[in-house]
């Protein structure tokens, strides 16, 4: 009797669990679902009621924005940006995060802290002094500004999360390189960097999603040449009215390129984003 | 091959001196044992010779050579860590090779050292295989071969046997004693078990607080320690000590307490009579047979705990607030709450300044 007790008591959980689950996964897909595919109809049928979930799709939308519009271009913009401010950060992120994890000097903790500190300022805050020094160095309006801008963002972050990851790292193994016969840079590309890779792949995709995501800094530095996907996605609300179609085409380009790259290392995102959270 | 010299060497971390004045000359093929409890500078004094560590003064020497500003890389040493080191993304065999590829060894000249060193430690079979993949024991047996394919002039090894379970210490302990009587390469070895420094050690140096407190080979460590600290380290279960005084009667010397502990000494000790000195005898220089021994130098006592170890017994015993443990050969003869006579060996005992500490018999 206890056993079977013990058992609709275990089935009722997990059909608590599940449910719970689904619900929650209903509430998280669902617009993205209905982006994709209203994105893929025509503009009457995207308001046709009951919606459609089997039909034709057309790609009258991209070929038009493609075609037609800059949106290649806008695409461009942002690819560069977000990427150009990505690798800068990962880059010299590593570098000063293992110098702060592995140096030996008075005030390390504070200089930690300062450069973590200047990542907690409001975006809003920081674009009102930063274009006052972009106008004097005439960067509004280039993308170079815009790569400045993020990196100011995402540099002490990629900083603070690989200072975390090498500081996790026992310093055994790279003694033991250098007793080897192996240089202090040595050590350090060739023992230390390839355990902290999926900490540098966690961190490389969200300053990758910080800098594609961002509005803020795209909407005041840009010019019409360097807009980003997200500033050309605002100009579809019009007063005459809203391109739907395109505004659920652009949508779509916006998620895309991140859920392909978060797929494609899910495996480093998980060991990364968790590095540290299991001791 | 080499010898190695420390010669004044200190160590501060701010205010800490965690080396003291440490001078120790290591002969050429001669294996060294550091031992001492967690803190005393062992695993300090080590990484400053493999240039982990900087050092706060002195000079360290391999060979003729002083290495003080040099980089490890360059010392010609190799070394083998408590938790291995290993490195996890690469194979056995490129974890073994990972130093020959940085020396510039050619591929033929690096396969065939990596395989002799692997044939050794008889880790053939495991040189494809990752780290994650191996158990701690053979972890351990690549963390020396990475050491050994070198052919360093010096090893160094910083407490390699304390992850593993304790009958594979056991065994490590013989097999490493081999490697080193087959390969004959200066070591110096790190230990806090006074075990594995006794039976692996040609000397062992003995350390605590960042002095060295003797440095002997095994059995004279063992027979005469310099102070009540190494007395105390070396040998298990640990010698005995009682506080007494010195007292004098018909000509003799006694040591006695108010606990009733009365023994007859052959040594004068004319400078202390009536002082207060620590009186030490050995587990087993103790004797439940008391036929041979005279009676001034037996002791009535209750037993307390009745250890039965199989080839030998572990008695604790007590008299007055004073508990002595006594170890026999052989199945326990005695039981709890028995009171019983023990016999001290009249010719093995130890005697230290109550105040200094150090030895009185010399």
């Amino acid at each position: 009797m206890a056993k079977d007790k013990l058992t609709t008591r275990k089935i009722v959980t997990r059909v608590l669990i599940l449910t719970a689950l689904t619900i929650a996964m209903v509430w998280a897909l669902l617009p993205i679902v209905w982006m994709v595919l209203s994105s893929l109809k025509t503009e009457a049928g995207m308001f046709s009621m009951p919606p459609k979930f089997i039909f034709k799709p057309t790609f009258s939308t991209y070929a038009f924005m493609f075609d037609e519009g800059n949106f290649g271009q806008f695409l461009n913009n942002s690819l560069i940006a977000a990427g150009s401010s990505t690798v800068v950060a990962l880059l010299l992120g590593t570098f000063g995060g293992y110098a702060l994890a592995r140096g030996n000097y008075r005030g390390k903790k504070h200089i930690a802290f300062w450069i973590i500190s200047t990542r907690m300022t409001p975006i809003a805050a920081a674009i009102v002094p930063l274009y006052l020094i972009f106008a004097n160095f005439h960067l509004i309006g280039s993308t170079f500004g815009l790569v400045v801008a993020y990196t100011t963002f995402n540099l002490p972050f990629a900083l603070w999360m690989m200072m975390t990851f090498f500081a996790e790292l026992p310093p055994d193994m790279e003694h033991a390189a250098m007793v080897d016969g192996a240089t202090k840079f040595q050590a350090f590309y060739r023992i230390a960097l390839p355990q902290v890779a999926p900490g540098l792949v966690a961190t490389g995709i969200l300053c990758l999603m910080f800098a594609w995501n961002d509005f803020a800094f795209a909407s005041v530095f840009t010019g019409h040449d360097t807009q980003t996907i997200p500033v050309a996605a605002s100009l579809l609300v019009s007063q005459t009215g809203i391109a739907w179609g395109q505004a659920m085409a652009t949508g779509t380009v916006i998620i895309l390129p991140m859920v392909i790259a978060g797929l494609a290392v899910r495996k480093y995102l998980v060991r990364g984003l968790s590095m540290g959270a299991v001791k | 091959m080499a010898t190695v010299s420390f010669k004044n060497v200190c160590k501060n971390f701010g205010d800490q001196e965690v080396v003291k004045n440490l001078n120790l000359e290591i002969e050429d093929q001669e294996f060294i044992v550091l031992v001492g409890p967690s803190g005393c500078g062992k695993s300090t004094s080590l990484r400053m010779l493999a240039g982990l560590e900087e050092i706060t003064s002195g000079d360290i020497l391999i060979g003729d050579t002083k290495v003080n500003d040099m980089e490890p890389k360059d010392r010609d040493i190799a070394m083998v860590f408590q938790n291995y080191a290993l490195y996890p993304h690469m194979n056995v065999y490129d974890n073994m090779a990972f130093g020959l590829k940085l020396r510039k060894h050619s591929a033929s000249e690096i396969e065939r050292q990596v395989n002799e060193a692997a044939t050794i430690l008889g880790i053939e079979h495991l040189l494809e295989r990752k780290p994650k993949e191996l158990s701690g024991g053979q972890r351990q047996r690549v963390a020396i071969g990475r050491a050994i394919v070198r052919e360093p002039k010096v090893f160094l090894m910083d407490e390699p046997l304390s992850n593993l379970d304790a009958k594979l210490r056991v065994q490590m302990r013989a097999e490493l004693a081999k490697l080193h009587q087959k390969l004959k390469t200066t070591c110096i070895y790190v230990t806090h078990d006074q075990t594995e420094a006794m039976t692996m050690g040609d000397r062992i140096v003995v350390m605590k607080d960042g002095v060295v407190q003797q440095v002997a080979s095994p059995s004279e460590l063992y027979n005469s320690p310099n102070n009540i600290f190494v007395a105390g380290f070396i040998g298990s279960p640990a010698m005995n000590f009682i506080d007494c005084k010195v007292k004098q009667h018909n000509g003799q010397t006694y040591l006695v307490n108010e606990d009733g502990f009365s023994y007859l000494i052959d040594n004068q000790l004319a400078d202390y009579n009536d002082k207060e000195v620590v009186f030490g005898i050995r587990p087993e220089d103790i004797s439940y047979d008391t036929t041979d021994t005279p009676k001034e130098n037996c002791q009535q006592v209750r037993v307390d705990v009745v250890e039965n170890l199989g080839a030998e017994t572990l008695l604790y015993v007590s008299f007055g607030e004073q508990s002595v443990v006594c170890r026999f050969m052989g199945a326990p003869k005695h039981s709890v709450g028995n009171n019983i006579n023990i016999a001290l060996n009249p010719n093995r005992y130890y005697i230290f300044d109550k105040e200094t500490g150090n030895s009185l018999l010399k």
